[in-house]
């Protein structure tokens, strides 16, 4: 089932958590919200679910407008961040609450309702667990209990708020790869709120990052990464050197602008210097796959810093204290918030440009 | 309560300890339990059967029926209420949410005997429905409908204070997935609702009925003190009390004396389930 | 449609016009009576009531009573906490449970108890009168029954403070070399104040309200040992409706003058707090 977006504003007495929203969610897709705490993707996931309702602006599932729908006529599935799950109630009973609150025609009878609780503990790998309660669990159980409670009622759309944002580290992962598997079998329309981008990107058939209510850009993880649409994307899309700089028309077609070029880590390198000037380096740090240069320009005020993989780096070693010239296989720019043309193929040359012309 | 860790700096040195501890306990010797025993001391002094007597009064068993009856109407009144008041309260915001707040507060500010008066100026012989009332030969001051309004002002906090900080604490998240999940109102409220918020419900309705049954002042102002007819078990200890019947006032005395014991007693238990239940939600 | 005045969860409409209705009944409708009945006094008239003698002594009495029962609760209370929060002795628990007696025994159960514990022939009043104090039928019988009856506020909102109360503060001043007794007094006591405070607040105007604890045991002299709550009611048996409302519109403002007192003081200690963690 598709789910439109179009024009939500919501507003939480004197801040605009949603400035705008026009989204479009493909039937099947599984669609991530990426953003900073704050940034109101919550708060939309909520308007979606019927949690809460907007100010302005239309909601439709599959052209449908449920605008005025609550939670409980939407039919979605919704998983929470802390899974809310029935304390009082046994795992299987939690699983099963969607069902014995249906009105008295449409409620499955008894044996119906132990085989489907019983195939949905199945897919969540949860099946023996059935008569323990949700205080007797781990929080990636917990987690598989309150995804299973939400399929139970066969929604059209699933919605998950940072779904595993309570776990360690490795349950995260492990349940990330589960999840996406099981979205690739059920294939149910889902959209999933999530702070980290390399759940995201991991998960997500297309990424809406947010920021102060409003989406800055959507896309596949390709796209954001190499294509983003604004400097708040590529912040927050993982470490980057900023450049603010003047260009010339002979390397971009583009003259004498106030521009900003965004160089990720790993796609700079350092080059020993062949004359007397150049970066120094000020720091290396081993981080196992990959070593962490920093170096810093006389012109810049904050140091470089390139990420070298683990090959390069033993092939040319290099220490604290060597003067180096960066070259950029990769860069962004950026007029303002406006995206430039892309720069082609001679991107180091713009890089070098711009550190001589660093005012 | 968690065990402390026995730091030496934590430890008052024993020349501190045994006095503020002997202090302490002589205070709640003299009293507390002096008057607890002397209660039932007082109720005993001429024998059991003395005792049983004065419980079997045909006046003592009048005054024991209408305390019940008041309680009955009175607290469930009250219950209803105080779940409805913390729903509100926890789960939407509104204008005028603070002055509902402090109105729920407001019987313990205001004395006894005024809850009592309130009444008696709204339904007694001069009060301002007292031509309306006539009119109907409707019998609200010095009559049982007098006591029950009297007695729920006073006890009407109760449930409602007892449930509006548990519910903020638990949140609405689990009543919010029932939602979800296609539940409907009464369905959440009895499948999600009232399972977590159970013990502190019972400990609000047990604080509510042990003041329902032993309301004094209000009631007294409201009540007209007819024998048989109006009199509820306090004010049937005060006048036996008054005319010089010591031990029937102590008999009648012991058996709220009783019910306070067993409030203590459900109030432990409440106050030790509460405690289990949380730190089942929230195992280490 | 502008759907914001939608909730997400059920039943805004039914417990809203349940509050109001109950609300409206049980407590507004008769306040509006006593505003009422207030208001057909004229000044003068009120003015004469609220400060005739009878009423003045009346004041005196529970107000004085309301206000010692305080003070020696305000010693005790906090000895108590302590006690039940830090010490481990047997019967803790029992003593722990009966400090909510107060609240759960009837008052004019408490009431005929205390009299007969204090009276001239009771086992108490015996050894104090051989020593020429008298409790029962004096202000001193008044503040025995209100020190009973407020001896919870006290204990109750200081043991949570206590019990929350980081164990590294005590260590702390231990290891800056103060004795037991300065730690307690300059670390511990400090702490302590705000709750101590509030405590001592809602007995009070527990205690200026109180009736069925009080009226056995005070004797009930006009001028001497009457309380202002008896005296509502003496005037009401007298059916005068228009004296009681005075002398209670007295009492209330009392009440809510401590009770606002203690908000004032809570939004006073958070903001120094606050400030000072700034």
């Amino acid at each position: 089932m598709s789910i439109e977006l179009s024009a939500i504003e919501y507003r939480y007495r004197d801040a605009t958590a949603l400035a705008g929203i026009d989204l479009t969610i493909e039937s099947g897709e599984l669609l991530a919200l990426l953003g900073p705490s704050g940034c109101g993707k919550t708060t939309l996931l909520r308007t979606i679910a019927g949690l809460e309702f907007p100010d302005r602006g239309r909601v439709r599932f599959e052209g449908r407008d449920v605008t005025a729908l609550g939670a409980r006529k939407r039919h979605v599935g919704f998983v929470f961040q802390h899974y809310a799950l029935f304390n009082h109630l046994t795992v299987f009973e939690n699983v099963a609450f969607g069902l014995r609150v249906r009105g008295w025609f449409r409620r499955p009878r008894r044996a119906e309702l132990e085989r489907k609780v019983g195939e949905l503990l199945e897919l969540v790998q949860l099946r023996e667990f059935a008569r323990r309660y949700p205080a007797q669990l781990s929080g990636g159980q917990r987690q598989r209990v309150a995804l299973a409670r939400a399929l139970a009622v066969e929604p059209h759309i699933l919605l998950l708020d940072e779904p595993f944002g309570a776990l360690d580290a490795r349950v995260r992962a492990d349940l990330r790869r589960w999840l996406r598997d099981l979205h690739d079998r059920i294939h149910v329309t889902s959209v999933f709120v999530t702070h980290d981008q390399e759940e995201a990107f991991e998960l997500a058939d297309r990424i809406a990052v947010m920021n102060k209510g409003r989406i800055e850009q959507i896309g596949s993880s390709e796209t954001l990464y190499t294509r983003p649409a604004s400097p708040f994307v590529c912040r927050f899309l993982g470490e980057v050197n900023e450049l603010a700089a003047a260009i010339h028309a002979r390397w971009t077609g583009i003259d004498d602008e106030r521009v900003v070029a965004f160089v990720r880590p790993h796609d700079l390198d350092f080059v020993p210097a062949e004359r007397g000037e150049g970066a120094r380096i000020e720091s290396v740090r081993d981080l196992g796959a990959t070593v962490r240069i920093e170096a810093l320009d006389p012109r810049l005020a904050r140091p470089l810093v390139a990420l070298h993989d683990r090959a390069r780096y033993e092939a040319a070693p290099l220490e604290r204290g060597r003067l180096v010239v960066p070259s950029a296989r990769r860069q962004v720019l950026f007029r303002g918030d406006e995206p430039l043309a892309d720069t082609g193929a001679r991107v180091g040359h713009v890089l070098r440009d711009l550190l001589l012309t660093q005012r | 309560m968690s065990a402390r860790p026995a730091s030496n700096a934590l430890r008052d040195p024993w020349w501190l300890r045994l006095p503020l501890l002997l202090l302490a306990l002589a205070f709640v010797a003299l009293f507390l339990v002096l008057p607890l025993v002397a209660v039932f001391g007082y109720a005993f002094e001429k024998g059991v059967d003395f005792y049983l007597a004065s419980l079997a009064d045909e006046d003592a068993r009048a005054a024991i029926r209408l305390t019940l009856l008041v309680a009955a109407i009175a607290v469930p009144a009250n219950t209803l209420f105080g779940i409805a008041a913390a729903w509100l309260i926890t789960r939407f915001s509104f204008p005028g949410r603070g002055l509902l707040l402090s109105l729920i507060d407001l019987p313990f500010a205001v004395s006894p005997v005024i809850a009592g008066l309130i009444y008696v100026l709204l339904f007694g012989a001069q009060g301002l429905f007292a031509p309306w009332l006539a009119a109907h030969d409707v019998k609200i001051i010095f009559a049982v409908p007098g006591i029950v309004l009297a007695t729920i002002f006073v006890t009407f906090p109760f449930v409602a204070r007892e449930l509006i900080p548990l519910m903020q604490a638990q949140g609405s998240e689990q009543e919010q997935a029932a939602i979800t999940l296609g539940a409907g109102g009464f369905a959440m409220f009895w499948r999600v609702v009232l399972p977590k918020i159970g013990w502190g419900l019972a400990y609000g309705v047990i604080l509510c009925n042990a003041r329902a049954i032993g309301e004094f002042g209000a009631v007294s102002v409201v009540s007209g003190h007819i024998r048989g007819l109006t009199n509820t078990m306090p004010l049937h200890v005060e006048i036996l009390y008054n005319e010089y019947q010591r031990t029937a006032a102590f008999a009648v005395a012991s058996l709220l004396a009783l019910l306070a014991l067993a409030t203590l007693a459900l109030k432990q238990l409440v106050g030790w389930r509460m405690r289990r239940a949380t730190q089942a939600e929230n195992p280490p | 449609m502008r759907a914001k005045h939608r909730h997400a969860l059920p039943g805004f409409g039914l417990t809203l016009g349940v509050c109001l209705a109950y609300l409206g009944l049980i407590v507004l409708l008769p306040l509006a009576a006593l505003a009422w009945k207030s208001a057909s006094l004229g000044a003068a008239e009120f003015w004469a009531i609220v400060t005739a003698p009878r009423a003045l002594a009346a004041y005196r009495v529970t107000f004085g009573c309301a206000a010692l029962a305080g003070l020696v609760n305000l010693v005790f209370g906090p000895l108590l906490a302590w006690v039940l929060v830090r010490y481990r002795f047997p019967g803790r628990a029992f003593v722990d449970a009966l400090i909510d007696l107060p609240f759960a025994l009837p008052t004019a159960v408490a009431g005929i108890t205390l009299t007969a514990l204090y009276a001239s022939n009771g086992p108490l009043g015996r050894v104090l009168e051989a020593h020429g104090w008298k409790i029962a039928y004096t202000p001193g019988g008044i503040t025995v029954a209100l020190v009973f009856v407020s001896l919870p506020f006290l204990v109750r909102s200081v043991q949570p403070v206590l019990e929350h109360l980081e164990p590294d503060v005590e260590e702390a001043a231990a290891t800056l070399g103060a004795g037991r007794l300065t730690t307690l007094w300059r670390v511990v006591l400090p702490t302590l104040w705000p709750a101590i405070l509030s405590g001592f607040a809602l007995a009070f105007a527990r205690a200026l309200g109180e009736y069925g604890s009080v009226i056995f045991i005070a004797g009930n002299m006009p001028m001497v040992s009457e309380i202002a709550p008896l005296l509502i009611t003496a005037k009401l048996d007298q059916y005068d409706y228009a004296g009681a409302t005075a002398i209670a519109l007295v009492l209330l403002a009392g009440s809510f003058a401590t009770l606002l007192a203690l908000n004032l003081l809570q939004l006073f200690t958070v903001r120094r707090r606050s400030a000072g963690a700034a």
